[in-house]
């Protein structure tokens, strides 16, 4: 069973600060997502906490076939919120995230701050902004829940992605240059799944319990936390994502001046000269062209890996 | 239930030293193993031999056999290779000169080659490091060890109930895919479908997930009423009755954290020389 | 020992789930309920612990339901649902028959003690450790039989007892009711259970009570069995 997106980052390509960091950061919101949640769902919703959980990591499971063996999958963020709210959608997601590493090895431990980060605080407070937003604009209207469920399917992958490429770029890993435009490209692409599954998703649970969706309307006074970190974290995300991207030796700057090249034992770019494709003088256009060829390796290894998939599914 | 998920599920019964061990020093072990593993400087082959072996001792140990550290391989996605790549392009440092083309030399980076192993090498070891000890340890004794180091009670609650019903869920959730292969006369051909079957399958998969949704809000009614049955009045209570860890536990974990500062001073001193 | 008078409860959408029954239950007795699927046995059952509360009065020994000893009446009456997996929501067996004895204050020490009778008393000796998970469904319907009895309820309801089993558990499990004491409100499809354990019959049809007597009467009025959807 592979991981339903490839946005686990195993252990070994975050440096310990970078990890270590987020780790201490999704903590803090988990802890306050407990606080929040935790008396509303000792009442009535514990059950429903636990067995949603285990249905969203078995939802991973349902896919659709794209193109010969790869398929499209969930990752169950912005359902999660959809149905019970932005801060049980948190503490639904870190059980999907830690069972996933502990006991599927999808994603490392040290780094399982990093993942709980992206995938269960990130993803989550996206797809709540989304929702939030648009409940104010659209209003309750049946085109308004399905559009909303796309888009937070959507942008929560999305976000997520870019936040896991940052991470990478700051460990020294890999270039900004490169890792964003991968790591968004491709995640742009498998969000259409997700806001595709999400809205199918919600438009079954309209029909058959229109209720459900009342009750999240409860939520939005207490939660206006996670809409600004929803907000913050995207406005963030897709302003800095591309000028990190093109000035990677910025966000090197920034990084080293913070240690985290140090800790990533001298990780691999200081300036942008060295990373000059061989042959070519001019640095801008190099760097360009270094990025150009990142993503054409991507579309190269993508078709290559789908078809062995192929093969490997029709065994 | 799908073999598939089980057995990627990790735990494998046994009645080794490994097993018996109380799961709290096994999180330990295996945080200092991770942890140790991180802190190594890229180069250090003879250190990451060394771990290497230290994981095959466990191995025996736990008389499990070696297939359990290939279940799990390295299957690196996608995005995360082809971040990597770029290493290979470096200036500095010796080059590696590869005749590609006639007349077209391409020079990959001798650092970068260096950068690029050892990184996979050393995720490789955290990652089999994480499979041997799960392999000997139940997820509800790791979720007790867990609330013994202060996991709060309502999040071992949440994870506690998720995994009763993961499997269940699972087999749910397959059970679909099954019955919608049965149904479905579409080819499995390797051709690219048409970009609105694509759209169309997605709903449907979303449909689906949405039935699986659903019958899991019914089926956590139910746990709710029978929850209730028992007395259950919306505060949660239940024994987490831990013994202490014994000196003979605490020296063990002493000793490992001390042989892991012993392998970094071993990888450091290497690099200075 | 259970008294119902003129119980009625709707639904959500309105729907009428149980038409003012009125009924009355001996210590000790044993009652079989049966009806179509859709009668509403089920939410019969969940009124006499309290979980679904209709208009009208349930009594239960001296206790007239209402909010306020909710907890009393839970200790006093056993409910036993249809599908096990709901049931055992724990990941041990011990987990699972000592959730009620956590919850009633129960000290640690009796607790262990009162488990391993329980568990005794179902024919599962010894099996604290194993997970819900791994047990076979008539092993699954002992344990959940076992989360309720450890409570020494007055009443047992029961809800589909044998549904799904073999003959071998089906047996295993008729045996093991024959053998408690409780008053027992047994709903159920299995009419030569209702002949084997239950002397007096109920039958629900639409939510309204359409047959209060002896259970050899009924099964041998094949008319009333048809015309009630059990035949």
């Amino acid at each position: 069973m592979k991981s339903p997106v490839p946005m686990h980052i195993p252990d070994g390509f975050l440096s310990i600060a970078v990890a270590g960091i987020l780790w201490l950061v999704s903590l803090v919101f988990i802890f306050i997502a407990l606080k929040k949640a935790g008396k509303e769902i000792d009442e009535s919703r514990l059950p429903l906490v636990g067995v949603l959980a285990a249905a969203i990591f078995a939802g991973q499971m349902l896919n659709f076939a794209v193109s010969g063996g790869t398929s499209g999958h969930l990752l169950g963020a912005a359902l999660a919120v959809l149905l019970v709210g932005p801060w049980p959608a948190v503490l639904i997601m870190t059980s999907v995230v830690v069972v996933q590493a502990l006991v599927f090895q999808d994603g490392g431990i040290l780094t399982l701050g990093a993942n709980l980060f992206n995938m269960a605080v990130v993803g989550v407070a996206v797809a709540y902004f989304v929702s939030s937003l648009f409940r104010r604009w659209f209003g309750r209207q049946r085109w308004a829940a399905l559009l909303t469920a796309f888009t937070a399917g959507w942008l929560s992958i999305f976000i997520a992605s870019l936040a896991a490429a940052l991470e990478l770029a700051f460990s020294g890993t890999s270039p900004a240059n490169i890792a964003i435009p991968a790591m968004g490209g491709i995640h742009a692409l498998i969000g259409i799944g997700e806001g595709l599954i999400t809205l199918g998703a919600v438009s079954l649970l309209m029909a058959s319990k229109p209720q459900l969706f009342d009750q999240t309307s409860k939520e939005k006074v207490k939660s206006s936390l996670v809409w600004i970190a929803g907000l913050i974290f995207t406005v963030i995300l897709l302003v800095f994502s591309p000028l990190a991207s093109s000035k990677p030796d910025g966000l090197e700057w920034v990084a080293e001046k913070l240690g985290f090249l140090i800790m990533a034992q001298d990780a691999s770019y200081h300036i942008i000269p060295d990373y000059v494709l061989p042959g070519i003088q001019n640095e801008a256009l190099a760097t360009i062209m270094a990025g150009v060829i990142g993503v054409i390796i991507v579309i190269a290894v993508v078709t290559l890996l789908t078809r062995r998939n192929k093969a490997a599914s029709q065994s | 239930m799908p073999a598939g998920a089980f057995q990627r599920a990790s735990y494998l019964p046994g009645g080794s030293a490994l097993h018996r061990c109380d799961a709290r020093v096994k999180l330990a072990l295996l945080s200092t193993f991770l942890l140790t593993i991180a802190l190594l400087p890229i180069g250090a082959w003879v250190v990451y031999a060394l771990i290497g072996g230290l994981l095959l001792a466990g191995l025996l140990i736990s008389e499990l056999p070696l297939a359990v550290l290939c279940k799990r391989s390295l299957i690196l996605e996608i995005p995360i290779i082809l971040v990597l790549l770029p290493q290979l392009f470096i200036k500095n440092g010796d080059s590696l000169e590869l005749a590609i083309f006639p007349y077209h030399h391409v020079y990959l980076s001798v650092m970068g080659l260096e950068r690029i192993v050892s990184l996979l090498i050393r995720s490789w070891l955290s990652l089999q490091g994480a499979v041997l000890i799960t392999s000997v340890t139940r997820f509800e004794d790791l979720l007790a060890a867990m609330r013994a180091c202060g996991l709060p009670h309502l999040m071992t609650v949440i994870f506690g109930l998720m995994w009763r019903y993961l499997f269940i869920l699972i087999g749910e959730a397959s059970r679909m895919n099954q019955a919608r292969a049965s149904r479905s006369a579409a080819g499995q051909s390797g051709a690219a479908r048409p970009l609105g079957l694509i759209i169309w399958n997605a709903r449907v998969t979303g449909g689906m997930a949405g039935a699986l949704l659903l019958r899991s809000l019914e089926r956590s009614e139910r746990i709710h009423q029978a929850m209730q049955a028992r007395g259950y009045d919306g505060h949660l209570r239940g024994s987490s009755m831990e013994e202490p860890l014994t000196a003979k536990q605490k020296g063990l974990t002493l000793l490992f954290v001390l042989t892991g500062f012993l392998l970094l001073f071993i990888a450091y001193g290497w690099k200075m020389r | 020992m259970i008294e119902i008078t003129e119980l009625s409860y709707s639904y959500e959408d309105g729907k009428l789930a149980i038409d003012d029954v009125n009924l009355k239950i001996s210590p000790g007795e044993k009652v079989a309920l049966v009806g179509p699927n859709g009668a509403g046995k089920t939410t019969l059952l969940l009124h006499l612990n309290g979980i679904l509360q209709g208009s009208g009065i349930l009594r239960i020994g001296d206790w007239v339901i209402s909010e306020k000893n909710l907890r009393q009446i839970r200790a006093r009456v056993g409910l036993v649902f249809q599908s096990p997996d709901d049931q055992l929501f724990s990941n041990s067996v011990y987990e699972d028959v000592a959730y009620g004895l956590f919850y009633q204050g129960v000290e640690t020490g009796t607790i262990r003690a009162r488990v391993s009778d329980a568990l005794n008393l179902v024919g599962m000796p010894g099996s604290e450790t194993r997970s819900p998970y791994h047990l076979s469904l008539g092993e699954k319907k002992r344990v959940a039989l076992a989360t309720v009895l450890v409570m020494r309820p007055q009443v047992l309801a029961l809800d589909e007892p044998t549904a799904g089993l073999d003959p071998r558990g089906r047996r295993g499990i008729i045996n093991l009711l024959k053998s408690l004491e409780q008053t027992m409100l047994i709903a159920t499809h299995d009419l030569s259970l209702a002949e084997e354990l239950c002397p007096r019959m109920l039958i629900m049809d639409a939510g309204r009570l359409v047959f209060d007597g002896m259970t050899g009467a009924a099964l041998s009025d094949r008319e009333l069995l048809i015309k009630n959807g059990l035949l």
